[in-house]
């Protein structure tokens, strides 16, 4: 019971403090350069350690990622403004709202296999329920309400607008994200993350490798192609991101719901969308490029196709090296999902919600027919 | 999805109110300059109605307390991001009244940097429009290309913007050395921008679907409210006065007017589109066409003579003084001259009492007439779609206010 209590702390701690929190901030960084690449300019450069504003070649830069430690320390020190009209506490308790349900869903994800130190095992998963991704969506759906109450509590008419656009958004999208992943859990047959992970990369009952067309790991995307689509473009809906960034269409409505936020509380609106963004990775992860499975990586070494032989490594080693994997290809699907912003142009709002309803719902449902009679023949 | 682009959603047996909301003068879309309130019901605009004024410095109470060439500086910061087209609409007018012509070799000046400043004003205006719309990285693509721009423009004139590059019968100096070789290839260079640009949006899906069918402004309304330049043109209304009325020496280029049907937004982006290509080919015959000679007019009542001059014949001295103290005489009556500027008819009407001084300017600003067809164009559609439909006007406030 100690056992499991230490390595609870020891991977909530590594997850939060270690993975997501710092990946988040690297990626508002990230961002910048990335953005500043695409559109030929220098991005980022001023924040340096060495004092020497003038001379370039003297400064220590760090690719820019100063930047992150500069803006964190201009949003604290901020004046933390709070608003004489409109609900004090409701305002003040939005962006928390906002903000920290979205890492609850980081519980059920794993995030390595198994692996054994000083003689005590245990999966790199933080908890293992039965009703998995239900959480995922249910945590998801509190985020709303830090939204929505941050516009309403405003007392600002742009901030409402854009909490009404981002709620009927967040609603409508959510279904659709629960149906485009019908299919997932319908071939695996399971709502268990790591159960699903298990599913993608396993061997037979003889111990050979259970492949697609012998030679493709059975992962999500091999399988439910015109899923993952829809999951990325549901998912980029979802956390509010270009080309669906209409709550806060900075062009439209100022700065959408958090309009009238400043200091810190706007910075965690801000980190929000980016923390969203990295568990959006993680999930799409799991459930489509295999978890933190390494192609023909098995528990107890590589086994490649076509009968090219076999390689035996160590199975603590391989559940680190597969932990790796993970972040690596976290890393990967987030840096893809931060290139679309800066290549399309915005939706309108009511184009918006059409998309989702009469676009991206009907072929959500056809996936799932499509799915469950190809399964039925199986 | 065009067809019932423009129906929203219904709030149905729901009981609504409507609600107003001030968009501007702070706000990102309105520059600072003007003011949109909007009666909304949910998202659909119901009523609007766009007040202006923000920027009025008095242009045209300014000019009449300077002499014509002290005029140019203030006609920089009409349309300010196409200042060489108000120099020399401005200068085209005094001329008129003078009754003289430009050399011929200023008049080629006049066409090359002219279309020059029309591209830069296209392309800020499409730029504008296309991050309004969420479009970043385009937009920064078209800055780019308006950059290499300025650079040229800058060797010429010495300034990116307030160019003050017109004189009353002439161009303040000549091109700068390998001014052909430079602009070829910096045209070169926007071409491939242009494309860049265009491959990211012209056949883009949301791009299409946020501009198509809205912010429409028929052949008649164009007409009816005196609108000129592309957005006109965008409506179906064929009038240029490069070609209907040729100034400079327009009448010897060959160009195409583009013309479009819908006179919704996506029309009037892909007339701004096409106008640009067009001024490129201006230009490169233009630069073909370039004569040597003068690049003022000879007359010692117009233009300063050389500075040498001045200082050493007694004649030039005199003309110096008199043009210092008493300006250019230009004879009493009244002109009313038009060129086509990056908005459209840009008119200079003219009042001379026979002094150095004018005794009335009035400007017709292109954009006034574009801003006050807004609130027809806005009406109906939803707050989403007002942004790119003002952008699409390109509306400058130093020239809607004067």
């Amino acid at each position: 019971m100690v056992e499991l209590i230490i390595w609870t702390i020891i991977k909530i701690l590594f997850i939060l403090f270690f993975v997501t929190l710092p990946l988040a901030g690297v990626l508002t960084v990230v961002d910048r350069r990335e953005s500043s690449m695409i559109q030929d300019r220098i991005g980022p450069n001023r924040a340096n350690l060495s004092g020497d504003v003038w001379d370039l070649s003297k400064r220590w830069r760090f690719l820019g990622l100063l930047h992150l430690l500069a803006d964190g320390i201009k949003m604290i020190f901020k004046e933390d403004y709070s608003i004489k009209s409109g609900n004090r506490w409701i305002h003040t308790f939005a962006p928390i709202l906002a903000f920290f349900p979205g890492l609850v869903i980081l519980s059920i994800i794993p995030f390595g296999g198994n692996v054994t130190v000083f003689g005590s095992s245990t999966n790199l998963q933080i908890a293992s329920f039965d009703s998995g991704m239900l959480l995922a969506f249910a945590f998801s759906s509190i985020a709303v309400y830090g939204i929505t109450l941050a516009g309403w509590s405003s007392n600002n008419k742009f901030s409402l607008l854009g909490g009404v656009r981002a709620t009927s958004q967040m609603l409508s999208y959510e279904v659709v994200l629960g149906l485009t992943l019908m299919g997932i859990f319908m071939i695996y047959g399971t709502l268990e993350l790591n159960t699903i992970v298990q599913g993608q990369q396993s061997l037979k009952v003889d111990g050979t490798p259970d492949l697609l067309f012998g030679f493709l790991p059975k992962w999500g995307i091999f399988l439910q192609p015109f899923a993952m689509l829809l999951y990325v473009a549901a998912a980029t809906a979802e956390t509010k991101r270009a080309p669906f960034d209409v709550p806060e269409a900075e062009s439209e409505l100022v700065s959408g719901f958090f309009t009238e936020y400043g200091s810190m509380k706007m910075g965690m609106f801000l980190f929000a969308e980016y923390a969203e963004v990295v568990i959006f990775s993680m999930i799409f992860t799991t459930l489509f490029l295999g978890g933190y499975h390494v192609p023909y990586l098995y528990d107890s070494g590589f086994i490649l196709p076509f009968g090219w032989g076999s390689l035996s490594i160590n199975p603590t080693l391989v559940g680190f090296i597969q932990m790796l994997t993970f972040l690596l290809k976290v890393i990967i699907v987030a840096w893809g999902h931060l290139v679309i912003r800066w290549t399309l142009p915005r939706f309108r709002y009511d184009q918006v919600l059409r998309l989702g309803w009469k676009m991206l719902l009907p072929l959500a449902l056809a996936n799932i027919i499509i799915t469950a009679i190809v399964l039925s023949f199986i | 999805m065009s067809e019932d682009n423009r129906t929203l959603m219904d709030a149905g047996d729901l009981e609504t109110s409507t609600m107003h909301i001030n968009l501007g003068p702070s706000h990102p879309a309105m520059h600072g300059v003007v003011r949109i309130g909007i009666d909304v019901d949910g998202e659909k605009v119901l009523n609007s109605d766009v007040e202006i004024g923000y920027l009025h410095r008095g242009f045209e109470k300014s000019a009449e307390n300077k002499r014509y060439t002290q005029v140019f500086p203030y006609t920089d910061r009409l349309n300010y991001v196409s200042p060489f087209l108000n120099n020399f609409g401005f200068a085209l007018a005094v001329e008129k009244l003078l009754g003289i012509e430009a050399p011929r070799r200023t008049q080629f000046i006049r066409v090359i940097l002219g279309e020059i400043s029309r591209i830069t004003d296209h392309l800020t205006c499409n730029g504008a429009m296309m991050m309004e719309l969420g479009g970043f990285t385009p937009y920064l693509f078209a800055i780019k290309a308006r950059e290499r721009l300025y650079k040229i423009i800058e060797k010429v004139a010495g300034a990116r913007l307030t160019v003050n590059y017109s004189r009353v019968g002439g161009v303040r100096g000549d091109l700068p050395e390998n001014f052909r070789e430079e602009l070829l290839s910096i045209l070169k260079e926007i071409e491939e921008d242009l494309k860049d640009i265009n491959a990211l949006v012209i056949r883009n899906r949301i791009f299409m679907d946020r501009l198509k069918g809205l912010g429409i402004l028929s052949k008649e309304d164009a007409i009816k409210w005196g609108i000129t330049g592309p957005v006109g043109r965008a409506s179906g209304f064929d009038y240029d006065v490069r070609r209907d009325h040729p100034y400079f020496v327009y009448d010897e280029l060959d160009f195409d007017i583009p013309i479009g049907e819908n006179g919704d937004n996506y029309d009037r982006f892909l007339v701004r589109a096409e106008e640009i290509n067009q001024s490129i080919k201006i230009i490169k015959q233009a630069l073909d066409l370039l004569p040597n000679g003068p690049i003022q007019v000879s007359d010692p009542r117009i233009i300063m003579p050389d500075k040498g001059k001045i200082y050493n014949t007694i004649e030039s001295m005199t003309a110096n003084f008199k043009l210092v103290i008493d300006g250019i005489k230009v004879p009493a009556g009244e002109v009313y001259s038009f060129t086509e500027a990056g908005n459209g008819e840009l008119g200079f009407y003219i009042v001379s009492d026979g002094s150095g001084y004018p005794y009335r300017v009035r400007v017709r600003p292109p954009c006034f007439f574009n801003t006050q067809a807004l609130p027809n164009m806005i009406n109906g559609d939803s707050i989403g779609d007002i942004i790119p439909t003002f952008g699409s006007i390109n509306m400058i406030a130093g020239e809607l206010d004067r």
